[in-house]
């Protein structure tokens, strides 16, 4: 039997959690697409979820080899969305951590910091343009642009949700290099 | 001064991984065997242990030896990698010794 559940979470460690949960009541992730979740009946906790934000999109080489290469440990993509991929593992297997030293999580941690604050600069970006063009509608030609005033309203906002999504790795980073200084 | 490359401490993964290989191995092999040889005290995640393969690879401590029965990519040690690993017990050594050294003294 399948289920289907719409849900939008930005938070990728909230959707692991859930995902996680799920499969722990015997409703394992089968396919992802933007927001439609479909699970598929198991028994309860046959599977642990890990999300992972790839260097490269899933179709290229590098990340055909990598993910190649997690089906030989026994690690199952089961859906991707743009660098994101959905991995599960069989819990029976033992526990299941991609990551399992500070230098390795950092990089992990960097990439997703780099994805979320180039995020946040195209948006201010555009946001500042759009400004631009209600200012000069307003003082050069006294038109009202109230369409760049909405739509600078609407990408700050967006910018300072993504900000905040970019400001936990880069947070979780800091104390990783931190502890780095005396262990490894 | 910092030492040449080849002399600087390894990460725990990168020594169980050189010394995995010293007889050929695919990459779910290593994650195996290095459990087994630190009696389950190091567990490889695989995303680690890839970025590791890759870049022992790079550094030609390492090689790809081709594909085993299951067509599973393999990897033996090289020469160099097997220097480098010479250079790191010489270091744990020294290493255990002062430990060993310094608490006896004081115990």
């Amino acid at each position: 039997m399948k289920h289907t559940t719409w849900r939008w979470i930005s938070d990728y460690e909230k959707e692991e959690k859930w995902l996680n949960e799920m499969a722990a009541k015997g409703m394992s992730l089968y396919s992802f697409f933007f927001g439609k979740y479909t699970f598929e009946e198991t028994e309860p906790g046959k599977y642990i979820y890990q999300i992972e934000l790839l260097e490269n999109f899933p179709s290229s080489p590098q990340s055909v080899a990598y993910l190649r290469f997690l089906e030989e440990a026994g690690v199952v993509c089961v859906a991707s969305v743009f660098r994101w991929v959905y991995l599960r593992k069989e819990a029976a297997s033992g526990p299941f951590e991609l990551y399992t030293d500070i230098d390795s999580k950092i990089k992990r941690l960097s990439t997703m910091k780099n994805l979320w604050f180039t995020l946040v600069w195209l948006e201010f970006i555009i946001a500042a343009a759009n400004l631009a063009a209600f200012l000069y509608g307003w003082i050069v030609i006294h038109q009202m642009a109230w369409l760049n005033l909405g739509c600078v309203v609407l990408l700050v906002v967006m910018g300072l949700i993504l900000l905040h999504l970019g400001l936990k790795p880069a947070r979780k980073i800091k104390s990783l290099k931190r502890e780095q200084l005396i262990c490894e | 001064m910092t030492p040449p490359l080849e002399k600087s401490p390894l990460t725990e993964a990168a020594y169980y991984i050189l010394l995995s290989l010293y007889e050929p191995m695919h990459g779910y092999g290593i994650m195996q065997n290095v459990k087994v040889l630190s009696s389950d005290r190091v567990n490889l995640g695989p995303g680690t242990l890839y970025g590791a393969i890759n870049t022992l690879l790079e550094k030609g401590w390492i090689i790809s030896a081709g594909e085993s029965d299951s067509r599973k990519k393999e990897y033996q040690i090289t020469e160099s990698g097997k220097k480098v690993v010479r250079y790191e017990i010489e270091r744990l050594e020294e290493l255990l010794a002062n430990g060993r050294k310094v608490t006896e003294m004081t115990s």
